[in-house]
């Protein structure tokens, strides 16, 4: 159902971006990273929702329900080209995080990641809208709530930028993401039944896994 | 009532009514649409928004209640509203004999305000052949024609009567941008209906939703997502009914064996409906707020029900 | 390209032009034609007969400026809107959206005339009168048009169309009596009966001007989606109760007649449709006959000079006619192409009927030939029934008279030869009997001749809707040649030609008829029950056809007729066929594309 098309940095030249390509094949890795961002809004609240659930084929049952029912998702997504450098917004309709808050995640995340540089301009409201076809009051409301956290400026008449603020931000909002992440699997290995010591020793066997891919080991970012 | 509060709304629906034979096509409408806003129209076939949009255009008169456009009416100022507005029709209906430039030209000269720059870009664009005639058009490039003349006179207000049916993902796209163009760089406001609800949950501001000739909700996208919420629920041993919870729209079961796990769709505060939840011995396994599909179908289905 | 449209004004014009352009031309042509070919006449007439020249040629360009499609197209349009649909949207006032084409086409019919005026004036020296007649015709098209356009319910525009033509044909009638003694067809003719009072002046000016506002409010309220329905507002300001009560049960019994209750089969379906959507012409022909009598029967208490003797020859005009008239009228209703636009398609929903072609056209056949038979058996029974009333047998009992002394000759001619087939055909003892059996071959003959014409006439619209290019081709054509004809009568030096054509053209049809047949055969849309009682109704056509020319035979021999008119008699054997095998090839070019 998600989509896996990551083809997130064709061009891209930051160390990151690159990791991503190479490990593009991997697909529960690309999954889960994919869906950072849009974890990072849904909140905690339905990651402990996920985590008080206990275990049971018949929860999956549900799952496979639900899913029936919802037979077309919606999804949008835009190519932003900034400086050479490709990355991509995704939105969803079925995401259950209202599309604005999408975007202020996304952008988030590519800040925190560093895809998006401080200085770096965004691209206008209208650019935007048109390419993830949203209302441009949406980007407007998205620009606006990054803009009070202190993450973008905007300059009269010139556009909207990376503030020199987003710097001292990334590295807590790095933490920030990466907990919600660990939430996430927390939750999920629950739900799975895995045990605290399964899920480390899984994560042990894919760090030597991607140490394997990436020979330098894992960027500074 | 004041000349001034009318003008900063672009429409103005009061108490509107409508009835064909023994249908209500309309049903005590009542909104306001305010400038710099995309208003999406939502509902199933008949459910009374092609008719408002005619009302709005003044092709229809009302009968009970009123209709503002800019502050007037549009069936006494026919002259004054329609110049202001762009519309692009359902059926798309063009003089077919004429040659797209002729058409434009011909379009041209009834909007003082026609840009002709614009209306020649578009064109581009689309890579349309403006030495066609409109009766060898494809579906799709009938729409972009009507789009090019819906738009290029910068209208005010731009109404578009289900501009995606029928049309491959291109020119939908093309449509959609257009809209954008119009109220981002314009400040321009734009209604649109559309029965691909995601497509109106990205597109619009407002949703209004109708059903039956009703106005069943009004609000902004996120507003109403917030109001609505999608449980899963799974109780302790099974259930052939649910008791009643304040704010249930829908409920619907899932296996056929084990009537346990119910989804629902919820109107409310989410803190209050989780605990009317546990009062009933339902525990939650997932909540979320539902999107304007889910919405649209649990309000619509409900007021089925309540009359079968 | 339009230049000149910078404002709504010119693009209306524009658009105007655009629509009306070739259907002005053909027009112009037409009346320019029937010029020449007067012209080409009018070296050997007298005064009297360029009186009855100038009557004719006033009244045939009437006709001509008067029915345009401009307003004609709209006349079966029951949708709300018709032509102004697009016109809806625009930022234009109703005022002017009516305005403009209104008095667009009153123009153009009004200087259309002129036009045609002025040539004849000056190509025939008939010193015709101008300003009279056009200001006639611009007040009868203004009429028109503001019955077509603010009535919506096509039966309430039929009925108010036929009272305006009334109205006016009544009006002109009235008319008269400073000519008495003159027909109103030569009167027409003469500038003295376009000496108006005021009074005429100012009912006229006030009739257009009333016109003109109840077609723009009508159309204004259509705008705002609110149509009148003047039948509606008759009933409820003239029927008290007791006539509401009779209008409701006499409209549920009729939808209770016309429901599709037992429809057992897709035949039984499409026939029920065809009928119901052809349903508009029961009151077309119902109506007909009565609006013929009013006339035939009204005109003598107007005008002495025409008095009651004329009656039987008019009565025997019309029900020639109106076979005719029915069978167009009904082709038009049930042949199911759509204007939409200016182009022109078979309905979707037509095209979507589970029928084969074959079925459908004969399904439409039947339809037309009951229509056209149903009109014309009214109208003789109407001719019947007011020759009894009136007692007026005189020209009936003429032709009575003329037809048994033909038949007497023919058939005595037989008998004297010794080549009578049929021995009970003998002058004096059989002849009551011969003679009916000679009436009833003509009835089958034209009964199936009925048939084939109308498959015919399918098909000649099916073509030309789908080549219209072609049909203004060859109306061209046809008007160049009369123009050519005309100018050979001065001359004499085309004679060939005439000749070559009369070889050529029933050689030509011949060749085409075969060529149709093989298209529609080799399609493979008929099945085999089509072509069985195609091919039948054609055998039997031909035998009767046959007994008929024998029975003439022998009063005209063979040798005596020309070899042309032999050829064109030859065209009568395929082309009938042909007309029928094709039809389903021509429902499919639609269906199919």
């Amino acid at each position: 159902m998600r989509n896996v098309r990551y083809g997130l940095a064709k061009t891209a030249k930051r160390q990151m971006s690159k990791s991503v390509q190479r490990i593009q094949g991997d697909l529960e890795f690309g999954a889960a990273i994919r869906r950072l961002p849009q974890f990072a809004g849904l909140g905690t609240l339905s990651a402990l929702l996920l985590a008080m659930r206990p275990a049971s084929a018949k929860s999956r049952k549900s799952e496979k329900g639900s899913l029936h029912s919802e037979t077309q998702v919606y999804h949008s997504t835009a190519t932003l080209t900034l400086n050479e450098v490709a990355v991509h917004i995704e939105i969803s309709v079925r995401d259950g995080v209202p599309i604005y808050r999408q975007i202020v995640n996304q952008v988030r995340y590519l800040i925190a990641s560093g895809q998006l540089a401080v200085g770096e301009e965004l691209p206008p409201i209208r650019t935007l809208a048109e390419q993830l076809s949203v209302t441009p009051n949406t980007i407007v409301k998205a620009y606006d709530a990054l803009q009070t956290e202190g993450l973008l400026v905007k300059r009269q008449g010139a556009g909207t930028y990376v503030s020199e603020l987003a710097s001292p931000i990334r590295k807590s909002e790095q933490r920030k993401i990466l907990t919600q992440r660990a939430d996430a699997l927390l939750a999920e290995a629950r739900q799975f039944s895995f045990s605290y010591e399964e899920v480390l020793e899984l994560i042990h066997k894919r760090q030597a896994a991607l140490d394997r891919t990436l020979p330098k080991g894992p960027g500074d970012v | 009532m004041s000349n001034e509060a009318m003008s900063n709304q672009v429409v103005e629906v009061q108490n509107l009514s409508r009835r064909f034979d023994k249908l209500w096509a309309l049903e005590e409408v009542n909104f306001t649409i305010q400038p710099g806003l995309v208003y999406g129209l939502v509902g199933a076939n008949g459910a009374g928004k092609t008719t408002l949009i005619k009302h709005l255009l003044g092709l229809l008169k009302a009968k009970q209640g009123s209709v503002r456009v800019f502050g007037l009416d549009p069936v006494a100022h026919p002259v004054e509203v329609l110049s202001r507005i762009g519309y692009l029709s359902e059926e798309r209906d063009l003089p077919e004999w004429m040659r797209i430039d002729e058409f434009l030209s011909y379009s041209a000269a009834y909007y003082p305000a026609w840009d002709h720059q614009y209306a020649a870009s578009l064109i581009a664009t689309f890579g349309l052949d403006v030495s066609k005639k409109i009766k060898q058009l494809s579906k799709g490039m009938r729409a972009q024609v009507g789009l090019v003349a819906a738009v290029a006179h910068h209208p005010q207000l731009l109404v578009l009567d289900e501009p995606s049916t029928g049309l491959d993902a291109i020119v939908r796209k093309d449509i959609l941008n257009a809209v954008i163009r119009e109220v981002a760089d314009n400040g321009r406001t734009a209604i649109f209906s559309s029965h691909l609800l995601d497509e109106v949950e990205l597109m619009s501001d407002q949703v209004l939703m109708f059903h039956q000739g009703k106005l069943l909700l009004f609000g902004s996208v996120e507003q109403l997502r917030e109001q609505h919420h999608r449980l899963e629920v799974r109780f302790a041993t099974e259930r052939a009914q649910l008791p009643a919870i304040d704010g249930l729209l829908s409920s619907e079961q899932h296996g056929q064996h084990h009537k346990q796990t119910w989804s629902l769709v919820c109107h409310g505060d989410a803190s209050e409906i989780q605990i009317a939840i546990a009062a009933i011995d339902g525990e939650i396994t997932q909540m979320r707020s539902a999107s304007l599909q889910e919405i649209f179908v649990s309000r619509a289905g409900r007021s089925y029900q309540v009359e079968v | 390209m339009l230049s000149v449209a910078s404002q709504p004004l010119g693009a209306m014009l524009w658009e105007l032009w655009q629509i009306s352009r070739r259907d002005l031309l053909l027009r112009f042509g037409f009346v320019a034609t029937c010029l020449l070919l007067l012209f080409a006449m009018s070296k050997s007439l007298d005064e009297p007969q360029m009186t009855v020249v100038r009557g004719i040629v006033v009244m045939l360009t009437a006709v001509a400026c008067i029915f345009s499609t401009t307003w004609m197209v709209d006349f079966d349009n029951q949708q709300l809107g018709f032509i102004f649909r697009l016109g809806f949207t625009r930022p234009v006032s109703s005022r002017q959206l009516v305005l403009v084409p209104m008095l667009f086409s009153i123009a153009a019919s009004m200087l259309g005339y002129v036009a045609c005026g002025l040539i004849a004036n000056l190509l025939l020296d008939l010193s015709l009168p101008l300003a009279g007649p056009a200001l006639l015709i611009g007040f009868t098209v203004c009429l028109m048009i503001s019955v077509v356009w603010s009535v919506t319910h096509s039966i309430e525009k039929l009925i108010a169309g036929f009272l305006v033509v009334a109205a006016i044909l009544g009006g002109l009638t009235l008319r008269h009596p400073p000519l008495v003694g003159e027909p109103i067809l030569l009167a027409i003719g003469m500038p003295e009966y376009y000496h108006f009072q005021w009074f005429d002046y100012v009912g006229m000016a006030l009739l257009i001007g009333l016109s003109i506002l109840v077609t723009i409010h009508a159309v204004g309220r259509q705008r705002h989606g609110e149509a009148i329905r003047w039948s509606l507002l008759l009933t409820s300001i003239f029927s008290g109760r007791i006539g509401n009560r009779f209008f409701e049960s006499s409209k549920t019994w009729l939808e209770t007649c016309t429901r599709p209750q037992a429809l057992r089969n897709s035949w039984s379906a499409q026939c029920w449709l065809e009928l119901r959507r052809s349903g508009n012409l029961l009151v077309v022909v119902l109506a007909t006959p009565i609006v013929v009598l009013a006339f035939i029967a009204g005109v003598p208490l107007i005008n002495e000079s025409w008095g009651g003797a004329h009656a039987p020859r008019m009565w025997m005009g019309v029900i020639l006619f109106s076979p005719m008239f029915f069978q167009l009228l009904a082709t038009d209703a049930v042949i199911g192409l759509r204007h939409n636009q200016g182009s022109t398609e078979l309905s979707q929903f037509d095209a979507t009927r589970p029928l084969r072609c074959d079925e459908m056209i004969a399904i439409k056949l039947a339809a037309v030939s009951g229509w056209s038979w149903l009109g014309s058996l009214l109208m003789i029974a109407t001719a019947f029934a007011h020759s009894m009333f009136t007692w007026n047998w005189q020209y009936w009992q003429e032709l009575q008279q003329a037809a048994t002394a033909i038949y007497q000759q023919v058939a005595s001619g037989n008998w004297s030869q010794g080549t009578l087939a049929n021995p009970a055909l003998s002058p004096d003892g059989g002849s009551g009997a011969s003679l009916a059996w000679l009436i009833t071959n003509c009835l089958v003959v034209l009964f199936i001749a009925s048939i084939f014409s109308t498959a015919l006439l399918m098909n000649f619209v099916y073509c030309m809707a789908k080549f219209p290019r072609v049909l203004f081709c060859m109306m061209l054509l046809f008007l160049l040649h009369i123009g050519l004809f005309a100018w050979d009568v001065q001359v004499g030096r085309f004679g060939f030609l005439w000749r070559f054509y009369g070889y050529a053209i029933p050689l030509g049809l011949n060749i085409l008829s075969i060529f149709a047949i093989g298209l529609g055969m080799r399609s493979r849309l008929q099945s085999k029950r089509y072509l069985a009682v195609t091919l039948s109704l054609w055998l039997l056509l031909m035998l009767c056809s046959f007994l008929i020319v024998q029975c003439f035979s022998s009063a005209v021999p063979l040798a005596s007729i020309q070899p042309t008119i032999r050829l064109w008699g030859s065209t009568m054997l395929l082309v009938p066929l042909a007309a029928v095998a094709f039809a389903p090839w021509a429902l499919a070019a639609f269906r199919h594309g």
